[in-house]
């Protein structure tokens, strides 16, 4: 019986796992996905920028990338 | 053992239905209106969309090989996966397309074709048959298609 539970168990377990494999948007749903405000840097120049200040003004090197404090001006 | 045999069948048959409706070549292709209009044609279908840019790059590309080929029996049908239809209207109005366009926002089609990427072209022989299936677009990708086109069309 007990045997028996387990098994029936591991079954609904490694059923269950794979519940959410079609849950991923199709090729052809992406659309939204694909709009630039869904991007992790909606404006890849801005951030550069303001890593940049970020980095100098807080003298935070290696805050989010390796860069070196200062004023700024390089 | 058995039960660990039992639990795996039981995930694959759970996973099955992911699977089912590929299209594979020498299969005949999932029929809808539009298509069943060019029964006797070599056609190219295929999936494209308003926010997909190599797809906005081959569509012009098909344009000059329908205009290369048209006579002799080749007919493109683009199919417009956008979920917006307005979007992919107004991306149509740049494109100036002489080809069958069809609008499928709910996905039935796609999904009748198993699309796997963004562009996806399939190109039929005259009695329907999947021929070649092509996922994505470069220039480079126009000349073996045109070869394939040619090759095709002297099939009867």
């Amino acid at each position: 019986m007990n045997q028996g539970f387990r098994g029936g168990t591991l079954i609904l377990c490694l059923a269950l796992l794979s519940g959410c494999a079609g849950m991923a948007p199709k090729a052809w749903q992406r659309g939204d996905l694909a709009q630039p405000e869904m991007a992790w840097d909606p404006d890849p120049v801005d951030a550069a920028i303001r890593e940049h200040t970020y980095n100098s003004k807080e003298a935070a090197t290696g805050s989010a990338t390796v860069a070196g404090g200062g004023c700024g001006c390089n | 053992m058995n039960r660990v045999s039992a639990a795996l069948a039981a995930t694959i048959a759970w996973g099955l239905p992911l699977l089912a409706g590929a299209v594979e070549p020498k299969q005949p292709a999932p029929s809808f209106p539009a298509l069943e209009a060019q029964r006797g044609k070599v056609v190219l279908v295929d999936f494209w969309a308003s926010w997909c840019g190599p797809c906005r790059q081959a569509l012009p590309a098909y344009e000059a090989l329908r205009k290369d080929y048209g006579a002799r029996g080749f007919e493109v049908i683009a199919v417009d996966v956008d979920q917006h239809p307005l979007d992919g209207e107004a991306a149509l109005r740049q494109l100036h397309l002489s080809y069958p366009q069809v609008a499928d926002a709910q996905g039935s089609i796609a999904e009748a074709y198993a699309v796997a990427g963004m562009p996806a072209s399939y190109l039929l022989d005259r009695h329907g048959v999947v021929r070649s299936m092509h996922v994505g677009f470069e220039q480079e990708d126009i000349e073996p298609l045109r070869k394939t086109v040619a090759q095709l069309l002297e099939e009867k």
